[in-house]
């Protein structure tokens, strides 16, 4: 009875791209944007979007060569055992601090917004165990969760879209008053809250379609993460004034839903926060997984259950270490070079590769 | 974490070690050739137990004996079946009243084993088999409504403490010849009857095949009772959830059976256990079917709402009341701090002490008559609810939320249900009484990975929600119309999904016709 443990259907994986890239960035995000593309905020992200899609073109080239290896095994098959093992280790650390710079991302937003004085290690161990537990049991497990926990996208949107009602649309023109290089740097901080379909390479041989059907999947993921994202980009744009106001709100989406009171309840926010915690989680554990599913590739060890304690424990680790607030800058300085190498680069060198050398997995047609 | 789980699993482990059952126990003894002989090894087997019953009788000069226990057997079937055909049989005609009427065996385990089941057994002298006939006394409880499952409309059946009677009832309200029944025997020492229900061209083999592999592998000297049976059997015992249904009505169990389920009884309980079932089987009633679909939908998403509220409602007035007293609407700050000024406890306290109380009087007043019942319900809600406020004890939100909490708790159909979500609420409570709101969402995503991570023989706990099915959801926390069933909920994997396609067919003929 436990043949189908890590099976996922095309339409989980929807769900798991969109869960894994909407993650701590959605607070943030238009803050970032706006700082350096100003009005033009909503075509940065539109423009990430693109980029990120040109991506996943070439992981899908990378998987449709090898449909029933995920990254971790291609490596070493196409490099050689050494250099795969060496990228490997690469792979893993590098997701283990991508994940606790996220840790620390939502536990400093934890310890602003809602928490102030409750110990930052605490709110961290509380999301880690429950991360944890969440991706412990298997793919198909966390497949399901992710579904169950999307409705919570809609209802963020929701909110914010309530909030639109005292916008002033005037503040997005005059459009496309900047440059597009300014336009694209801005998508370089928006393509930071993008990041988290890398999991496609890593999930591909579990899913169970045919590979015409995951592309569809991993676009309509992103498409839809895209939309997303550059709705609230848009949204906190016209609601801040951009030149000033958005600069002084480090999470615009709280402040716009903040001030609203319904008959019931008030500090919206409040609310907003406590399921954006559920996104926040799914994103976690996305990060726990890829570096678990790494470490235990590394070992040669089949389940990665194993290896998430000893995983979740460097991720509380790493995410003490900054100072909070002000080491993120600097963190997020030399950590963005690495993203570039980790998430475009080498895949795309891999594909390249793999058609140089011609190197390809035998599929066995039944 | 890291030193944790691997202490449970290994405590786990040990627990899941098959035992292959019934190895040294004998199970051919052959019959003696006299009759001294058989009955001293009656004697013998039996202790020489006061009820057992040894008659001695002579046919045309043969000596032959007659052999039950008064306590199992009917003294008046013995003589009106056994004796009286006997005395009046003459010459050959014996030999035709023992074959038509006796089954035959010569072995001496079996008879142990049907004179335990309250068969009579003759030997006659010199003979290499004996003669054994069903002359069981039953007394039982007569056919009516569970009390803990009642309904509105609909059939007022229950299942009572007698197997065959119980087997009785569903053959009767489900006559087709595809429904199946298998007899199990379980227990190493005294051994209980099972009878597994199931409809054969629509129950799913492999399940079936893996409850049996699962009941085989049970190895105890004596099985106490269907929850027993239940905790035996189901995936995760690591868990509040019920896994499997158990009921006592006979119409659910056919519409179980109906969609491809198993149903398995066991012989001396009235309840049946339902396998595979999804967390919302437990949210259904029968009435919710036999009521206007509008209604029942409206019913049933009261129940799922009752679910939200019993889990978190004392956890979000904890968080509010602790953490959040922003949250509330300025009209409301002033009654909610009129009301909080005076307590001298933190909410968690406060909620603790009403919710452990309000516990008590169930588990006082469940197994009390209902006369002193009723004395428990005033001194708990009346005297307690009241003079606690009095007292400046406890806040007079906190029992208004206490309450609706109780009454939210008790709407859920099912008791194992309803334990389990009042148990939840209170990690749920000290989780709010820690963190806040933050605490209340960590505590619903445990829940809910957890109820991602559950299955049932081979089905998602939490289906069609996770993994989602659309077209299931028809039948789960609401009621579409009867005409919109047109397959079988896909969880228990039925081998023929269409159950119907058109339930409404005079409709849909008289608008082709016009």
């Amino acid at each position: 009875m436990k043949k189908n443990k890590n099976k996922i259907t095309n339409k989980q994986l929807v769900f798991m791209i969109i869960q894994a890239q909407i993650g701590v960035g959605i607070l943030s995000l238009p803050h970032d944007v706006a700082l350096i593309a100003k009005q033009d905020g909503w075509m940065s992200t539109l423009i990430a979007g693109v980029i990120s899609q040109g991506i996943i073109f070439s992981y899908w080239g990378l998987s449709r060569r090898f449909p029933s290896l995920s990254l971790y095994q291609i490596l070493p098959k196409l490099l050689g055992k050494f250099a795969g093992k060496l990228l490997i280790l690469s792979y893993a650390l590098y997701f283990m601090v991508t994940g606790s710079l996220v840790l620390a991302r939502y536990s400093d937003i934890l310890d602003k917004w809602i928490l102030p004085r409750t110990p930052n290690w605490i709110t961290m161990v509380l999301i880690l165990i429950t991360c944890i537990y969440i991706v412990n049991e298997g793919l198909t497990s966390i497949a399901r969760f992710y579904v169950l926990v999307s409705p919570i996208l809609f209802v963020l949107l929701v909110l914010i879209a309530y909030a639109m009602k005292d916008a002033n649309f005037l503040y997005i023109f005059p459009v496309g008053d900047h440059s597009i290089l300014t336009i694209l740097k801005g998508s370089k901080e928006a393509a930071f809250s993008m990041l988290g379909f890398e999991l496609f390479l890593f999930i591909h041989p579990h899913v169970q379609s045919s590979e015409k059907e995951k592309l569809i999947s991993i676009t309509t993921a992103n498409i839809f993460v895209t939309c997303y994202y550059t709705f609230l980009v848009f949204a906190a744009l016209v609601y801040f004034e951009p030149n000033l106001d958005i600069g002084l709100t480090p999470e615009p989406l709280l402040y716009m839903i903040k001030a609203y009171s319904f008959q019931v309840i008030e500090r919206t926010d409040l609310f907003f926060l406590s399921l954006w915690l559920v996104i926040v989680a799914t994103s976690i554990a996305n990060w726990l997984l890829l570096s678990a599913m790494g470490l235990s590739s590394l070992f040669r060890k089949k389940h990665y259950a194993r290896f998430l304690p000893i995983v979740a424990g460097v991720y509380l680790i790493l995410a003490l270490l900054p100072d909070q607030g002000r080491d993120f800058e600097n963190f997020n300085h030399y950590l963005g070079p690495s993203h570039y190498i980790f998430i475009g680069i080498i895949p795309v060198l891999l594909l390249i590769l793999s058609w140089v050398l011609s190197k390809k997995e035998v599929v066995s047609k039944p | 974490m890291k030193f944790i789980f691997p202490a449970l699993k290994k405590f786990m482990k040990r627990d899941v070690q098959p035992v292959a059952s019934n190895q040294n126990s004998i199970s051919f003894k052959e019959v003696f050739r006299t009759i001294d002989e058989n009955i001293s090894f009656f004697k013998q087997t039996f202790s020489d137990s006061a009820d057992l019953k040894i008659k001695e009788f002579n046919e045309r000069n043969n000596r032959g004996i007659l052999v039950f226990l008064d306590t199992m057997a009917d003294k008046d079937k013995i003589q009106r079946d056994i004796i009286k055909p006997i005395m009046e049989a003459a010459g050959t005609q014996f030999e035709n009243v023992l074959h038509s009427v006796f089954l035959k065996s010569n072995n001496l385990i079996k008879a142990q084993e049907a004179l335990l089941n309250g068969s009579c057994i003759m030997f006659l002298d010199g003979g290499k088999e004996f003669y054994m006939m069903e002359v069981g006394l039953s007394k039982d409880r007569t056919i009516m409504e569970p009390s803990n499952e009642q309904v509105i409309q609909g059939s007022h059946e229950g299942f009572i403490e007698n197997l065959s009677t119980n087997l009785h009832l569903i053959r009767k309200s489900f006559r087709t010849v595809n429904l199946t029944m298998e007899h199990i025997t379980l227990g190493d020492q005294i051994q209980s009857k099972i009878a597994m229900v199931y409809m054969k061209d629509l129950a799913n083999n492999e399940m079936i095949s893996e409850f049996k592999r699962r009941i085989h592998h049970i190895s105890m000297d004596h099985l106490p009772g269907t929850g027993a049976l239940q905790e035996l059997i189901e995936d995760s015992t690591w868990s509040p959830f019920p896994q499997i249904l158990s009921t006592e009505r006979v119409d659910r169990v056919v519409s179980h059976l109906n969609e491809g389920r198993v149903a398995v009884l066991m012989e001396g309980y009235p309840s049946c256990l339902i396998i595979p079932v999804t967390f919302f089987a437990f949210f259904h009633s029968p009435d919710d079917y036999n009521s206007r679909w509008m209604i029942g939908t409206f019913i049933r998403s009261m129940r799922l709402v009752s679910i939200l509220i019993a889990i978190n409602l004392p956890a979000i007035y904890i968080a509010v009341i602790g953490f959040h007293f922003e949250v509330l609407p300025d009209d409301l700050v002033l009654p909610v701090v009129s009301s909080i000024k005076n307590i001298p406890f933190p909410p968690l306290v406060e909620a603790l002490v009403m919710e452990l109380t309000i516990e008590l009087i169930r588990e006082a007043g469940v197994r009390l008559p209902s006369r002193i019942g009723q004395t428990i319900g005033i001194v708990g809600g009346l005297v307690i609810g009241d003079a606690v406020v009095r007292a400046g004890l406890i806040s007079n939100t906190m029992i208004v939320v206490v309450a609706i909490t109780a009454i939210a708790a008790y709407s859920i159909p099912t008791t194992e249900m309803s334990d389990a979500v009042r148990f939840l609420r209170f990690p749920h409570m000290i989780l709010a009484s820690t963190f806040g709101f933050v605490g209340i969402s960590f505590g619903f995503m445990f829940t809910l990975a957890h109820l991602c991570r559950l299955e049932s023989f081979g089905t998602a706990y939490f289906t069609p929600w996770a993994p989602f099915r659309l077209k299931d959801i028809k039948d789960t926390f609401i009621r579409l119309p009867l005409w919109k069933f047109n397959t079988r909920p896909n969880d228990s994997k039925p081998n023929i999904l269409k159950k119907q396609s058109l339930a409404r067919g005079w409709d849909s003929n008289e608008k082709k016709q016009e």
